[in-house]
């Protein structure tokens, strides 16, 4: 303690994370909530998210810090390729090789904290599970249940009859 | 947090970002996964506004402004582009060389009009008028700004954009060559230096012409043959198919000997005066820029598209000629002889706020042949073999293993439909292109006939409510798709019926341009087929 660098926030289930200030400040909600009390010793307590996560959260931010600044999204070149789904760097896939729970868990939690950069990147990588795959197998990998009736799923299989190979 | 969250358990609005990432074909198939996607693609303005782009063929641009239009007025100004698009209906643009009743040849002017396409980002048409002592430039209006929109003076007609160019900004002597890129404010203009077989080339201001272009490093680009010809005096050069796309300017300069007729073909770094690429060919060919690092030739052999990248090309290409290797090697198919690359745009918006343009990732590459056949194929072909081919190298890619799936071949199946279709000089933009039909050999009347080869204008126009042709009105019937057997085709595509048009006797078939609300079709004379007529354009 004293250190005024750092601080500590603490998970819901009470799990303790001694944080740069620096990291910290990637989250726009801690962010105000530091301006807000101003210097102080003061724990801050983080009731919507588990500990499991919140590792995830901070080893984010603390693999992130550097390229704070860096402009989201593609330079959109237009002719070369259609560069509409932006890329995901290897060590953002690797950080989100986690089962799905925890992934869901973890865009969730970057939302409510605030965290562009992480929400951006959990909703590439999810977008891009959903990448090129039909139907049925999206539905496999979300446990979604089919709720269409007949008629309506023969109508909207009528619509897309030129991408029948999916 | 409870314990098992997945997709559907997001958030809405995180489930909207989600999809916001998602391609537009897997917009498609996470709307048939269940209803809560289904209704969340159709409710969600940004989502539609997506999908709705890429039906039309366009895609969004980034306002300079920042902030920009909204996303629903986008989507309004779409809505209503499209609908015109889907109506099929067209008018007159009412342009100054037209005229309204075809023919009238007394008006027509007879004193050396030349008229060209300029193909920079957006496409323009250029009269070179030596008796008016000026190059009279003019492009279509653009679609979704406020200039279009707010001249309805007579009816359905837009202005088209205009700019005059006096010849007094070129006292070196004759001009040979015109382009622009409006985009740019880039007037290119071909001079030749009479004393040996070079030509220059000024890149000047459109807006300012007696300037030279702020970004130009050199005022003048300088080029000739660098090969020797042997045997054979050389005749006047001549510099044509002139494109520019960014910083990018190539042509094709070719040589007349007593014996032969060859040409190079070149891609200059304008803006840095850099001579980026040259190939020597010894017989005439015709090309078009696939990008910022490819150009597809017809090769020399003519029974093949041959692509090369001049970016990654060694430098010593530039003083051998020869040298330059192709990365790829595409057969035409066999049956069809001569043929001849159409040359293109490659589409980008115009310097104006604009909320959308034509996405030049759907662009398509159009091939003419001589027997009145005529190969479209999509830029997405190309981008995918390239891919391929960073294996395996030069060696050559047989018909059948790429154009079935990657190309629509149009022709002509049968004897229930003669050689009444026009193929040559019809250039493309983005994925649309014109044809001719015509009712007999006189091409005395003939109809305007449009095939799109956006697959997502394809799936729309299916659910579209049935569009009748404009053939139960004039008696006749004609089924593109069925008179060239390309309704079983594997690549989606769509075909509307565009305007008549009657050339008048002296005329050769028109010239058909497309644009991105409609299209222009160019006369000429058929007995000098150099001569420029009269044009008229059409807009949706």
């Amino acid at each position: 303690m004293g250190d005024s660098n750092r601080l500590t926030l603490v998970a819901s289930d009470g799990g303790k994370f001694v944080v740069d200030k620096e990291v910290v400040q990637m989250s726009v909600l801690l962010k105000n909530m530091i301006e807000d009390l101003g210097e102080t010793d003061e724990s801050i307590p983080i009731p919507n998210v588990t500990s499991p996560v919140l590792t995830k959260v901070i080893e984010f931010c603390e693999n992130h810090r550097t390229d704070a600044a860096r402009t989201d999204g593609p330079n959109v070149d237009g002719d070369d390729a259609r560069m509409r789904t932006a890329v995901v760097s290897d060590w953002d896939r690797q950080f989100f090789d986690v089962d799905q729970d925890l992934m869901f868990e973890i865009i969730v939690a970057a939302n409510y904290l605030d965290i562009k950069s992480l929400v951006d990147v959990g909703c590439k990588v999810v977008a891009d599970m959903i990448k090129g795959k039909s139907p049925q197998e999206i539905r496999d990998l979300f446990d979604i249940v089919n709720d269409f009736s007949p008629e309506e799923e023969a109508a909207l299989r009528k619509e897309n009859e030129w991408a029948n190979d999916r | 947090m409870c314990s098992s969250l997945s997709l559907l358990s997001l958030p809405e609005d995180l489930l909207v970002h989600v999809l916001a990432f998602c391609d537009v074909d897997d917009l498609f198939v996470c709307k048939r996964v269940c209803t809560r996607l289904e209704q969340l693609i159709r409710r969600d303005v940004y989502l539609q506004y997506k999908i709705e782009l890429a039906v039309t063929g366009m895609v969004d641009v980034p306002s300079p402004a920042g902030a920009g239009m909204p996303v629903v007025e986008r989507l309004g100004k779409l809505r209503e582009h499209r609908e015109r698009l889907r109506r099929g209906t067209f008018a007159d643009s009412g342009v100054e060389y037209s005229w309204q009743q075809w023919p009238k040849i007394d008006e027509m002017p007879t004193d050396g009009w030349e008229a060209s396409l300029a193909f920079g980002s957006e496409i323009a048409y250029v009269v070179v008028k030596p008796p008016q002592r000026e190059i009279s430039v003019c492009a279509p209006p653009i679609v979704g700004s406020e200039c279009a929109e707010s001249e309805p003076e007579e009816g359905m007609r837009m202005r088209m954009r205009q700019w005059r160019v006096p010849l007094e900004a070129f006292p070196a002597g004759e001009v040979t060559a015109v382009s622009v890129d409006i985009a740019q404010d880039l007037l290119v203009v071909v001079q030749p230096v009479t004393t040996c077989c070079h030509v220059m080339v000024h890149l000047r201001s459109l807006d300012v012409p007696e300037q030279r272009h702020p970004e130009a490093a050199h005022p003048v680009l300088y080029t000739g043959n660098l090969k020797q010809l042997s045997g054979g005096r050389p005749s006047p050069t001549a510099m044509s198919h002139i494109q520019i796309h960014k910083n990018l300017v190539a042509w094709i300069y070719s040589t007349t000997t007593t014996y032969c007729r060859n040409c190079d073909v070149e891609v200059w770094d304008w803006k840095a005066g850099r001579l980026l690429w040259r190939r020597h060919f010894d017989r005439e060919v015709t090309y078009t820029l696939l990008d910022s690092s490819h150009v597809v030739v017809t090769g020399p052999s003519m029974d093949h598209l041959l692509v090369y990248d001049f970016l990654s090309a060694p430098v010593a290409t530039v003083s051998e000629p020869d040298r330059a290797q192709h990365v790829l090697a595409l057969k035409l198919p066999p049956s069809e002889r001569e043929p001849s690359i159409q040359e293109s745009s490659i589409p980008g918006p115009p310097t104006s706020s604009v909320p959308f343009w034509t996405d030049p990732a759907l662009r398509i590459i159009v091939v003419a042949f001589s027997s009145r056949a005529a190969l479209l194929i999509p830029y997405s072909t190309f981008v995918a073999l390239l891919q391929q081919k960073r294996r395996e190298l030069t060696e050559a890619t047989y018909w059948d293993d790429w154009g079935m799936r990657g190309s629509l071949l149009l022709h002509l199946s049968g004897n229930q439909y003669p050689a009444l279709w026009m193929t040559r000089h019809c250039y493309p933009y983005g994925s649309r292109v014109a044809l001719m039909y015509f009712e007999s050999e006189s091409y005395f009347e003939g109809d305007a006939v449009i095939f799109d080869l956006n697959p997502w204008a394809a799936r729309y126009a299916r659910r579209a409510p049935h569009i009748p042709s404009k053939d139960a009105m004039y008696g006749f019937l004609v089924d593109p798709k069925a008179a060239f057997g390309t309704e079983w085709t594997m690549v989606p595509h769509t075909v509307y019926h565009g305007p008549g048009m009657s050339p008048g006797f002296a005329q050769a078939p028109p010239i058909l341009a497309m644009d991105q609300g409609g299209f222009t079709a160019a006369f000429t004379g058929r007995i000098f087929p150099s001569r420029f007529l009269g044009s008229i354009s059409y807009f949706t």
